[in-house]
């Protein structure tokens, strides 16, 4: 669409859809990411600050916290491409 | 119709009840009595069991809890544990499991340790797996990584210490034996009758062997020390789908091990071995568990006194996150959890005599062995319920 009518030769050939797209899944991953941080600090670290770094137990509760997010995510995601799948 | 009398025989009433318009208060009759006290009795005595048995996983939750304290950079793993469950003969592989969560990972957790949970669906899994891990390090194959992994998990610090706790007496039988077998063993399958086997189903054989000790030696490497159910879980569950396709009966049997039990102190020292000076401790959990009908009034008493398997195994548990551990004594450890296999059903037992099932074979560990091996135990401890710290473990 960007080089019909317009007279100008495209730069470099790139694919405006592939950028969106390409854009739409970094936005994705951001919002995963700040997600799962906010998820994660609220439920492993506790609010009084006592000390800078993640003790043992803290770190062990993020690890975990971590992966049984990405591992929802995962599940949900199968669930919803089967159900897209099976209403097409 | 004839005249009630006009003043009752009771005791006169307070006139404030009877402004109220509260019935007079009767104390229960005698079935009534009897239905309260059975109710009551045994509800408080569950009440009673329950409240000490949360008390003491405190206990030692609160011994252990300072671990957890301590920092942890973020390019270092915490310690990682081995637990290996099996179901226990005629039952099934839920009550070891559920056993190590009610009593034994509390305190694993309050002291901020990983452990990855080793299950076992047949007798001789778990030996099969230790032993060839153990031959996998021996021919230089421990490092399993791939190179994307390897640039990841190269900057972590792990903690190098370990250790294994086994849940149930089959479970410690088996690992010990995997341990004899891996490192007194030969390297490669030998070559019996016994063995000889189509070779399709020998490759299945070992296909599913090395399948399952890759992904546990990956699981145990694997930068994810939050993953707490191992991989080698959906790994066994896979392959037994896989076989579940194409029939029940054709499952592939465990592999039989490589030397047997009476050929311990023939076999000669690896040079490997030599190197070694421990092993990890080990420790043994015991699992109580009996069954039958007839054993009913021993399974209600032990119904009401979990308090006293709650501290055993806090205790236990305790002595791992501490790392207190003492030389591995063949005469008593060895005999660790006969109280547990006299309680194995009669009928499994001689089945299994007759067959010459892994569990009721010779329990034997070779010298050389025993001396590398340390098991966890805490020193007695003069109060238990004294609050502690890092200075008070040097007793």
């Amino acid at each position: 669409m960007s080089f019909l009518g317009m007279g100008r030769p495209p730069a470099t050939g790139y694919d405006e859809n592939k950028i969106n797209g390409i854009k739409g899944e970094m936005l994705m991953i951001q919002q995963m990411k700040d997600r799962a941080s906010l998820v994660c600090l609220e439920k492993c670290i506790p609010n009084y600050y006592s000390d800078g770094d993640l003790n043992k137990g803290e770190s062990n509760c993020v690890d975990r916290c971590i992966s049984k997010f990405f591992q929802t995510i995962k599940v949900i995601g199968t669930e919803m491409q089967k159900q897209q799948q099976g209403a097409m | 119709m004839s005249t009630a009398p006009s003043k009752s025989t009771l005791p006169p009433r307070n006139p404030v009840l009877v402004a109220l318009g509260i019935p007079r208060l009767r104390l229960p009759g005698r079935n009534m009595s009897i239905f309260l006290g059975t109710v009551l009795g045994i509800s408080s005595m569950i009440y009673y069991d329950r409240k000490n048995r949360r008390a003491n996983r405190q206990k030692w939750k609160d011994r252990v809890s300072y671990l957890a304290e301590e920092t942890l950079q973020p390019n270092g793993m915490p310690r990682k544990v081995t637990v290996y469950v099996a179901p226990p003969p005629g039952d099934h592989l839920d009550v070891t499991i559920g056993h190590f969560t009610q009593y034994v990972k509390p305190v694993l957790t309050a002291a901020a340790i990983d452990w990855e949970l080793v299950e076992a669906k047949r007798q001789g899994d778990i030996r099969h797996q230790v032993a060839e891990q153990i031959r996998k390090e021996r021919r230089g194959e421990g490092d399993s990584r791939d190179e994307l992994m390897r640039a990841v998990t190269d900057g972590l610090k792990y903690d190098t210490e370990g250790g294994v706790i086994c849940v149930g007496r089959g479970a410690y039988k088996e690992y010990l034996h995997g341990l004899n077998e891996g490192w007194l063993g030969p390297l490669e399958m030998p070559a019996s009758p016994q063995l000889e086997k189509p070779v399709d189903e020998v490759r299945g054989l070992l296909q599913s062997g090395d399948d399952v000790t890759q992904t546990a030696v990956e699981a145990s490497k694997a930068a994810d020390a939050g993953v707490v159910t191992s991989q080698v879980a959906e790994a066994n569950k896979s392959i037994e789908e896989d076989d579940g396709e194409e029939k029940k009966d054709t499952k592939p049997a465990v592999p039989k091990p490589y030397i047997s039990q009476a050929d311990y102190g023939s076999a000669p020292t690896p040079p490997e071995l030599a190197q070694i000076t421990s092993f990890q401790p080990i420790v043994y959990i015991p699992l109580p568990h009996i069954l039958g009908f007839l054993n009913t009034p021993i399974r209600t008493y032990r119904f009401f006194t979990k308090r006293e398997l709650a501290d055993r195994c806090g205790r236990l548990a305790a002595s791992v996150a501490l790392s207190q551990s003492r030389p591995f004594i063949p005469r008593i450890d060895l005999a660790q959890g006969m109280e547990e296999e006299n309680e194995w059903p009669k009928k499994w037992k001689e089945t299994a005599l007759e067959k010459g099932s892994e569990w009721m074979q010779d329990f034997v560990v070779d010298d050389r062995i025993a001396e590398r091996l340390r098991v966890y135990q805490l020193p007695p401890i003069e109060d238990e319920n004294k609050p502690t710290g890092p200075a008070a473990i040097k007793e």
